[in-house]
């Protein structure tokens, strides 16, 4: 098992798909809970289908369901997508669809999102508990 | 761009621990110095060793296989290197196109790293990629990495912090003022050695240096035969004896007695000792934040005093009544390069009066900032609370010069602390000053152990500052037609009862609707607003 190392303000966190693998949970029900009815519309037809995800950082590719993409290309430019409204997990999780899932600091979180605080970001997704495949990127075999 | 783990601060600041390899790396570099090696030049080694480790471990990888890259088409059975993935190797197992709705073609490898681990990954891949670099730069920019001692430069503290951890906790080493040996090889040592070092400092009546020692005990026939580890063995056994202290500044060791030594170069007066308060300087107007830095107390923080000035040739200081009572000065960071000091221990100097010429022992207590000795020349003077104390240095490093401006024969109507009945009172009385002083800050005081009893009540009944300023706010506006209370005055006067920081006066005083703020500093205070 990994040994747990206490992350900072500092330290990057992405939203690692394999996680979703591991723990058998479906990615494209959560994804269809954060999409706008647009998306919805657009994702009726692509039931089961996948693309291939590229890991900006490594090149790690993982087939993920194709609204992931959907949702990317289409609330890129939705003020909406980020309503001041939604969940701290939520609008991180967001954030990551919207960026494709390039890793970001607590801090950087903050500055996106723009309320809490980047310690209460860091407190909400840096636990041992980890929330919707959302950790720490330290990539490594 | 590509780390490696020693570029990274997470590696230093979280992960780096000395390990059992480091420990034995360590020990070696000391016994083949044969002399006791400074913690810097362990950890600089250390840092050294372990970016030179992962630089080897790199190119045997690189070695072994070819640099992955996005772009690169690859066959099953290639052997690849992965830098995003600390320079893992694993060989291409398979090979498939890719999907993807913006990208068009491309292939997926599937790479195998040995146990059972296996990851795809993109290949043939024409667009934009972090990765996607030719081979030279991708190699140039693994090796444009911060070289080791810059690395030591950025998390030197942390790094010193675990070796000096480790290094404690292991016996086979021994240490003085960060300076490491081993201890199998320390020079033999023997009981009587310490009496003759005690009689020694005994008789001197001051410090010793170590050499001074080392010839009075006998171990060396001249000076010039006395090596660093003997000088280190002799620092070690009497650092080691509760009977001795290091009182030397930062880079000089000189050996007193403990027993010679007054008690407030160990333990601070009680009567500077300050229960933890707190304040938000950014609440305060402009007035009230300069006159923190004025006032120059030295609970006040860093960066909220006053700044000292590399060129001063002398600095002027106002001592409020806590310093007074004990004979001492404010450790602040415009009086910190005319003291010698260390960060280890008190340093004991010689204070030099700067009128006769007379010379008598002071202590710089660099860790509760004061400096310590001065009580019998305050009172010799006849100073005040609020009398302009300059400093300079001496000629001789351990030589501080200290004196005050000299106004004999003035008589001034002061502040005096009066007691009537059960409390303390200010009334303006004619008094012989023979100094210069701070108008705001001057408080007189002809019978201290009696205000002593208030200050010990203060103390014990943990009365609030804000209680304090209730009491002593309507005491001092008396002393004025306008009724009016400078902030320093109210500064001054509650440090007659309690140790405390200007910033927590001002907090209250700002906070609170009983104190109405008038022009340039200046307050009143109503009390029929008190509980509101």
């Amino acid at each position: 098992m990994a040994k747990f190392v206490r992350p900072t303000i500092d330290t990057k966190f992405y939203i690692d798909f394999s996680w979703w693998q591991q723990k058998g949970q479906n990615l494209r029900a959560f994804l269809q809970s954060n999409a706008c009815p647009d998306c919805q519309r657009l994702a009726e037809d692509t039931q089961d289908q996948t693309f291939d995800w590229i890991n900006p950082e490594t090149g790690e590719v993982h087939e993920i369901d194709v609204l992931w993409h959907i949702i990317h290309t289409h609330c890129k430019h939705d003020p909406n997508f980020l309503d001041s409204r939604i969940p701290l997990t939520s609008a991180v999780f967001r954030i990551f669809i919207l960026n494709d899932n390039t890793p970001l600091s607590p801090v950087e979180l903050h500055e996106q999102i723009r309320k809490k605080s980047p310690e209460l970001i860091l407190k909400t997704i840096g636990g041992r508990q980890i929330y919707k495949g959302i950790k720490p990127f330290v990539p490594a075999v | 761009m590509i780390q490696r783990k020693t570029q990274t601060s997470e590696y230093w600041q979280q992960q780096f621990k000395v390990s059992h390899k480091d420990i034995e790396n360590i020990y070696q570099q000391v016994l083949e110095q044969n002399r006791p090696v400074d913690l810097n030049d362990i950890a600089i080694v250390l840092v050294r060793r372990q970016c030179n480790e992962e630089e080897l471990q790199v190119r045997s990888e690189f070695q072994d296989g070819k640099l992955y890259q996005p772009s690169n088409s690859y066959n099953v059975d290639e052997k690849l290197v992965f830098p995003a993935l600390n320079f893992a190797t694993g060989t291409v197992t398979q090979t498939r196109s890719g999907q993807h709705p913006d990208f068009g073609n491309f292939t997926v490898i599937t790479v195998n790293f040995g146990n059972g681990s296996t990851k795809d990954f993109v290949a043939n891949f024409t667009h934009e990629h972090r990765l996607n670099t030719d081979q030279e730069q991708g190699l140039a920019s693994l090796q444009g990495l911060v070289p080791p001692d810059e690395i030591y430069q950025e998390y030197q503290d942390v790094i010193c912090n675990r070796i000096r951890a480790a290094l404690e906790a292991h016996s086979d080493f021994v240490s003085v003022n960060d300076k490491y040996f081993l201890a199998d090889l320390l020079t033999e040592f023997h009981e009587g050695l310490f009496n003759i070092a005690d009689a020694a400092i005994d008789i001197n009546k001051g410090p010793l240096a170590t050499d001074a020692l080392v010839e009075q005990m006998g171990l060396v026939e001249s000076p010039d035969q006395i090596t660093d580890l003997m000088r280190f063995s002799v620092n070690y056994r009497l650092d080691s004896d509760e009977r001795f202290e290091d009182v030397g500044p930062e880079g000089q060791v000189l050996w007193y007695l403990e027993r010679m030594a007054p008690p407030e170069a160990y333990y601070p007066p009680r009567r500077l000792q300050m229960r933890r308060q707190e304040y938000d300087a950014s609440d305060f107007d402009a007035d009230l934040f300069a006159l923190l830095s004025e006032i120059d107390d030295e609970a006040t923080p860093a960066d909220e005093a006053e700044l000292p000035d590399e060129n001063a040739r002398r600095v002027t200081v106002v001592i409020n009544y806590p310093h007074w009572r004990v004979g001492t000065l404010p450790l602040t960071p415009k009086m910190l390069p005319f003291f010698p000091k260390s960060y280890h221990n008190p340093v004991r100097f010689q204070f030099v009066d700067g009128r006769t010429g007379e010379k008598f022992p002071g202590w710089t207590v660099f860790d509760h900032k004061y400096v310590f000795g001065l009580d019998d020349w305050y009172k010799k003077n006849k100073l005040p609370v609020g009398a302009y104390i300059t400093v300079r240095s001496g000629k001789d490093p351990m030589e501080v010069i200290v004196e005050f401006q000299n106004t004999r024969g003035q008589r001034d109507w002061v502040r005096m602390v009066t007691i009537t009945g059960n409390r303390l009172s200010f009334q303006m009385t004619p008094a012989a000053i023979g100094c210069k002083y701070d108008e705001l800050m001057i408080i007189g005081d002809t019978s201290p152990e009696s205000t002593d009893k208030f200050w010990l009540t203060a103390e014990d009944r943990n009365r609030s500052v804000f209680d304090l300023l209730c009491e002593v706010f309507p005491e001092l506006s008396k002393l004025n037609p306008q009724s009016t209370v400078h902030a320093k005055t109210l500064y001054s006067a509650v440090n007659v009862y309690r140790r405390t920081a200007p910033g927590v006066v001002f907090q209250e005083l700002i906070s609170r609707q009983c104190f109405i703020p008038m022009n340039h500093g200046y307050w009143t205070y109503d009390p029929s607003l008190r509980d509101k």
